[in-house]
């Protein structure tokens, strides 16, 4: 079945305990669609095999317990796991994939305190790595928004908004408290903050619940580079994100609440001229 | 790290809230791709992450400690709103766990950074009725899913 150009094609996938939304525009086949959208939700359940701390038997969960080496691990494990390590490096210790006592305490199973968590950055890297079966749509213009990180492709430009940092729950229909348009070359966009997950994101240096900002969001070419910084920044707070800035990363970080409404941000040179 | 300040472009505000899946005609097909190791019990189906008034929805059952059913945690309010898990469970093990609803808007205080960092701008953000295609903000989690989810956890005997 073929659907007209100017169509918009919407899945809601259900993986990870999140939901995921694929949109298109201009799709030519939407039965080739439809099974470029499966293969890519398939991707995503198998990262969640892997990954998953939610039970003990996973690849990742194997060696967060020390029951299974990182050597003997699949290749997947062990690539996200160097990668959360080059992340750690280049943001000079802040984003920091390791499990903390109080979130241990949240999963079902005891692992201990310490031991390797990738889970900030398994999703963008698992959506990362899907995005590949997308292509098979060729579809004209194409968006993914992975329960808050957003990820564009193809022609047009897709507005994104800031969800208010208060928020918690899924966004939409809410009233935004920003709006980036995604497109050439910027592609990507990532949020981290607070108020979803309280005191789920750690400062490396103090080790007490990163309380710098409420919310941080990074705009680039590259979702899992947005992800990590805007992690990173949350975690690390002011100076990391002195250290964004000198890398030329595009971030807004909203310091307080107002009291008499909306907040108060900080944007770094390379963070898009709003009244554009 | 990459960014470019010329090619990001911007929205004008003031135009209807219209966003997510209310924008999207309605014959479009939706799928409701479940993990593979899914039982089949979940409620997915629509398009929302969370809907908060399906709460009372019983779960597929399943007795405790069996090892298998559909379990649901207890409904979890703070000034967050409130929060409700449900956890599939196959052969004593959990292979599914997701928001039956997952909080509600509210305020919160938050410490103000008194940290400056000569390179930055000030900004004042207001909420506004952007016209958006999606939203970026922090991963739909929440303590009070998580607490309902170790409920799920007890109900089902793990």
């Amino acid at each position: 079945m073929s659907s007209s150009v100017d169509d918009e094609l919407v899945w809601t996938i259900h993986v990870m305990a999140m939901p995921f939304t694929v949109r298109m525009r201009g799709v030519p086949d939407r039965d080739v669609a439809e099974r470029a959208v499966r293969a890519f939700a398939d991707d995503l359940a198998d990262a969640d095999l892997l990954f998953s701390l939610w039970r003990p038997d996973t690849p990742m969960a194997q060696v967060a317990l020390g029951t299974g080496s990182v050597e003997d691990a699949p290749r997947e494990i062990r690539e996200v796991l160097a990668l959360a390590e080059e992340w750690r490096a280049h943001t000079g210790g802040a984003f920091d994939a390791r499990l903390r006592r109080r979130a241990a305490a949240r999963l079902p199973v005891e692992y201990p305190e310490g031991a390797p968590d990738p889970t900030g950055i398994v999703k963008t890297w698992a959506v990362a790595r899907a995005l590949a079966h997308l292509e098979e749509a060729a579809a004209r213009s194409w968006m993914v928004d992975a329960a808050g990180d957003v990820c564009v492709g193809g022609e047009g430009v897709w507005t994104v908004g800031i969800a208010d940092p208060t928020l918690v729950g899924d966004p939409h229909g809410s009233r935004p408290v920003g709006a980036v348009g995604l497109g050439h070359p910027a592609r990507a966009m990532a949020t981290s903050g607070v108020a979803q997950a309280r005191d789920h994101v750690w400062d490396p240096e103090t080790g007490e619940p990163a309380r710098h900002y409420l919310q941080v969001t990074v705009v680039g070419d590259d979702l899992i580079a947005c992800d990590a910084w805007a992690t990173a920044i949350v975690a690390g707070g002011p100076r990391t994100l002195a250290s964004a800035v000198e890398h030329g990363v595009a971030a807004l970080a909203i310091t307080a609440e107002r009291s008499g409404g909306g907040f108060e941000a900080v944007v770094t040179p390379a963070w898009p001229d709003e009244d554009a | 790290m990459r960014a470019s300040r010329t090619a990001v472009v911007v929205a004008g505000s003031a135009a209807i809230l219209g966003v997510g899946y209310a924008t999207a005609p309605k014959d479009l097909p939706t799928l409701d791709l479940a993990e593979p190791g899914d039982s089949g019990s979940g409620d997915a189906g629509s398009g929302e992450a969370t809907d908060p008034g399906d709460t009372a929805d019983a779960g597929g059952g399943g007795s405790a400690g069996s090892g298998s059913g559909t379990f649901d945690g207890p409904v979890v309010t703070n000034i967050r709103g409130d929060f409700q898990a449900r956890i599939v469970v196959e052969g004593g093990t959990v292979v599914s766990v997701e928001a039956l609803a997952a909080g509600t808007s509210a305020a919160e205080s938050q410490i103000i950074n008194s940290e400056a960092i000569p390179a930055l701008t000030q900004r004042v953000l207001e909420a506004q009725d952007w016209d958006v295609d999606a939203y970026s903000g922090a991963s739909y989690t929440s303590p009070g899913f998580l607490e309902s989810v170790q409920g799920a956890f007890e109900e089902a005997g793990l």
